[in-house]
């Protein structure tokens, strides 16, 4: 099957100065596997500000995101800004560990033992707590269908029907 | 010839006409269509050469371009944060055409309280604000911004008829301005400067809550003319905020009065230095001009900490004077810590310099002035030698733009000094792309409020060049890296965004204001495609000399982007139309894969396919001219596959047995190995095929089947590879060059890849 990513990489401007507050998501439901496999992209000195704010870490300071005391503070701070509803049901969601590219933080997460679903609803409130501006990309894919949304702090939820 | 060849020929050809008839007997009739084919030349897209601009891409016999000459008073209000100033305008109408009105670009205000710019995006009602939003947004008066224009005059002191339509100001000529003539007015304003930390802006100040004082970099400050050519008429597109500046080249003389004990750096060469320097300053920046490998402070950071406490309530006046500038900056403070550096351009002396408060230390002292040095010479060396007598780097919060010698960066280390290698790359990476944008579009001037992509993209491109140069000259700076990291230029690293939602995608060319992801549309997309073309299209050699020679053609004159594309292909004889047009016009994407490979063996009778053919057309064996046929793996009922032609074929071993000697038979080389390797496309761009095949002794060899391979089929592609060794794995684009956005299809065998996701798992399960 053809890998198609569908995420944005939006890079500081720099003949603007002026930097964009933004997260993308990609959903993307395994039916062979039965699972909803996650992957966020986030701006690391943004997500590097919200936690050190939250929980006085800097992880800038700290060379392995994946430690156990940090593991479970980025873990805690995803999952209370992450909501996955399928079929009108909650989810449980696992936070797997995370890895730094560039300036980035790419954060790996996953629904397992899922069945198909007909509806799905997303919150993602990610760095709404930090920038007014902030937008959270989502990208969803489901077999041959994709779909994309722009999530804001005044509108932090958005469904689809299959 | 023999007759009986002869009737075969003509039963052949027959047939074939007779034979295709009957294969296309279907009943919907196909649609006539358009030249689409993807080679096709840009006669279409591209304006009709003319009298002003060329074939070639060069300033044509009837070039023009306007002047603009000012003269300007400024003063700092540091208390006030305002800024006041009066002007005079001397604008040269060059063109052959006789002006009505003049149009004067007013940019402070798209800050006016009541600019529709402010509207311009959509916004809706939140359930929930922060103190500081609500009182911002509902209970604050909104920004008191835009100029306050006092008077507008003719050069004997009598008002002019005017109208301000936002950003934008017409003067309405008292007599039509004819061709040649000069015309002069003044005008006289102010306007109140913005925290550009806390709101938006190019320019501004920040404050510095720690010792209560402001640094300002000071742009957009003064009524400026338009740009009026043959391809607008009066380029007076509104200043929205991401469409930046055209401007006309000009000579200025400004004299600026700040706080006495400020330190002030701007565009042009300072005419009162005795004035405004120190007896110390003087000595060390007559130090500074001969010392070319490393800076001289001119202000040190003691000097600068004792300054923060004066606060004086004396004036002092700056004095400049610039020639062949398109704009005017500058940047003033008593926190600012100065320091200077010479190098040598060409065979002149350039001065880097770099102003910056304590805050930006030790990031500061350490790579800024380098950072300039090498930029300027870098950028030299593929283009130009740098034609002013300084570059100035200046250290701004959260602020990366360009002026004339002058631009503003940001990287700020924590306040302990500490920063992250992601701060240091990124502030140098600022400073080499803010000083370049001195040659593009401060020297070789394009529209950037229509085209944002031909400055901020061209010197992108080159700024990765420099990049890549830092590294190599200072391996300590970039240690333990190998290579400059830097995060626009190679193919691989464009490939997310081409692969995005394409409702989320435009072409370049594109108006800036409505391009979705500005950064890699305008920015990362163009300088990755004109890698593409040095590295693989077009080569280093070829591809370094059109770019120079587009450089230096439109040095000091305004070009637009045919005269770009037009110039690289006349000055190289590649024919680049199908790649501007497939990665400029289009948002097209690169994916070539390997959709199948067979495998064929000389048999000594005719294949599976030359009997059906002969089936179909009722050719029966005896008929046959004795050939050498070629039959697919897959079809060998007699374990022929094995074989080498020499023994599978007798026909060809009596064939050589007369036509050569033993000696020249010993000689050839007998293939052993036919390859049929079908290449597809399901990416729209066309890209030369690069492959690498494999054998199975272990050696690799990469061929390059040009681009033109799509020219008459733009689906798929077959090659016919002959070898004397097999080969076990086929590799398209292995070095990552072309961009390609899935490399799942890249290999045969198919190899299967884990998703990042599955990689991922994979690492942290053990």
């Amino acid at each position: 099957m053809k890998k198609i990513s569908l995420l944005i990489l939006l890079f500081i401007i720099y003949g603007f100065g002026h930097k964009y507050y933004v997260s993308t998501s990609l959903y993307d439901f395994k039916e062979d596997l039965g699972s909803l496999q996650i992957t966020i992209r986030v701006f690391k000195d943004d997500f590097t500000e919200i936690i050190k704010k939250k929980y006085q870490i800097d992880l800038s300071l700290n060379k392995d995101l994946n430690s156990n005391e940090i593991k479970s503070k980025i873990s805690d701070y995803l999952l209370s800004n992450l909501g996955i509803y399928l079929d009108n049901n909650k989810h449980e969601i696992f936070y797997l560990g995370s890895e730094e590219k560039n300036e980035m933080l790419i954060f790996y997460l996953e629904l397992e033992s899922i069945p198909s679903f007909k509806s799905i609803e997303l919150k993602n409130t990610i760095l709404f707590d930090l920038f007014e501006k902030q937008q959270n990309i989502i990208h969803l894919k489901k077999g041959l269908n994709k779909r994309s949304f722009i999530l804001r702090k005044d509108a932090p939820n958005v469904s689809f029907e299959f | 010839m023999k007759i009986k060849n002869i009737r075969l020929i003509v039963i052949l050809i027959m047939i074939s006409f007779f034979g295709f008839s009957q294969e296309n007997s279907s009943e919907t009739k196909q649609k006539g269509h358009l030249n689409l084919n993807k080679f096709r030349q840009m006669y279409q897209e591209f304006s009709s050469p003319n009298m002003f601009r060329t074939a070639a891409g060069a300033p044509g016999p009837a070039y023009y371009q306007q002047q603009a000459d000012y003269k300007m008073d400024i003063e700092l209000d540091d208390k006030n944060k305002r800024i006041s100033g009066s002007e005079t305008i001397t604008y040269t109408n060059n063109s052959p055409d006789n002006l009505e009105y003049l149009w004067v670009q007013l940019d402070q205000n798209v800050r006016k309280k009541d600019s529709p710019s402010l509207e311009r995006d959509g916004s809706g009602v939140r359930p929930f604000y922060p103190p500081s939003g609500f009182t911002n947004e509902f209970l604050t008066d909104p920004f008191d911004g835009g100029f306050n224009v006092e008077y507008v005059k003719d050069e004997d002191g009598k008002t002019l008829s005017y109208f301000i339509n936002q950003t934008m100001m017409r003067v309405d000529l008292p007599k039509v301005l004819k061709s040649g003539e000069m015309f002069s007015f003044s005008m006289k304003w102010w306007y109140n400067i913005q925290d550009h930390v806390n709101q938006d802006g190019r320019s501004g100040y920040e404050t510095f809550e720690s010792d209560g004082n402001r640094s300002y970099i000071i742009a957009q400050f003064f009524p400026r003319m338009a740009v009026y050519n043959e391809i607008e008429g009066w380029q007076n597109y509104q200043f929205w905020g991401n469409g930046e500046f055209a401007l006309p080249f000009g000579n200025y003389e400004v004299k600026i009065t700040v706080p006495a004990d400020h330190i002030l750096d701007a565009t042009g060469e300072l005419q009162n230095r005795k004035e405004v320097f120190s007896k110390d300053m003087l000595k060390r920046y007559n130090k500074a001009k001969k010392s070319y490998d490393k800076p001289i402070m001119i202000v040190t950071q003691s000097e600068a900490e004792e300054t923060e406490k004066s606060f004086s309530n004396n004036k002092k006046t700056w004095h400049f004077k610039a020639q062949n500038v398109r704009d005017f900056a500058f940047a003033t403070s008593r926190k600012f810590i100065w320091d200077m550096m010479a190098v040598k351009i060409g065979n002149r002396d350039v001065m880097a310099v770099s102003l910056y408060p304590k805050e930006g230390n030790p990031l500061w002292e350490d790579y800024s002035t380098i950072a300039v040095a090498e930029t300027l010479k870098t950028y030299s060396d593929y283009t130009f030698d740098y034609p002013y007598h300084k570059a100035i780097s200046v250290h701004a919060k959260q602020i990366g733009m360009e002026y004339p010698m002058i631009c503003f960066n940001f990287g700020r280390p924590n306040i302990d000094g500490s920063y992250s290698d992601d701060v240091k790359f990124g502030m140098i990476g600022v400073i080499i792309h803010e000083v370049g944008h001195n040659f593009f579009p401060m020297i070789v001037n394009n529209d950037e409020r229509q085209w944002a992509w031909m400055d901020e993209g061209i010197n992108t491109f080159v700024q990765y060049l420099t990049e890549q140069k830092l590294g190599k000259d200072y391996p300590e700076i970039i240690y333990p890296n190998e290579n400059y990291p830097s995060d626009r230029g190679p193919a691989e690293l464009i490939t997310n965004y081409m692969s995005v939602d394409q409702n989320f995608l435009a072409p370049i060319m594109t108006n800036p204001e409505n391009v979705y992801s500005l950064g890699p549309n305008a920015y990362g997309k163009p300088a990755t495609a004109l890698n593409i073309l040095r590295e693989t299209i077009m080569g280093k050699e070829l591809f370094d000399h059109a770019f120079k020679t587009y450089s230096k053609r439109w040095m000091f004159k305004h070009p637009t982007p045919e005269d770009f594309f037009r110039t690289m292909e006349d000055a190289s004889a590649v024919d680049l139309d199908w790649f501007w047009r497939g990665w400029f016009y289009t948002t097209d994407y690169v994916d070539i894969g390997i959709k199948e490979v067979k495998q064929y063996y000389v048999s000594p009778g005719p294949g599976k396919e030359m009997r059906k053919i002969m089936e179909e057309r009722g050719i029966p064996m005896n008929r046959l001219r004795p050939m050498i046929y070629f039959e697919d793996f897959e079809n060998d009922t007699e374990n022929l596959k094995d074989g080498n032609p020499l023994e599978n074929s007798k026909l060809l071993n009596n064939y050589l047995n007369e036509n050569y000697s033993e000696e020249e038979i010993s000689n050839l080389k007998v293939p052993k190995y036919f390859y049929e390797v079908i290449f597809d496309k399901p990416g729209g761009l066309v890209m030369p095929i690069i492959v690498e095949y494999e054998y199975e002794d272990g050696t690799k060899e990469k061929i390059k089947y040009p681009v033109q391979v799509w020219r008459k089929n733009d689906n798929e592609v077959s090659k016919l590879i002959k070898s004397n060794k097999k080969i076990i794995n086929i590799t398209l684009d292995p070095d990552l060059e072309t961009a390609d956005i899935d490399t799942s299809n890249n290999s045969w065998p198919k190899k299967q890849e884990d998703s990042d996701f599955d990689k991922f798992k994979k690492r942290i399960k053990g």
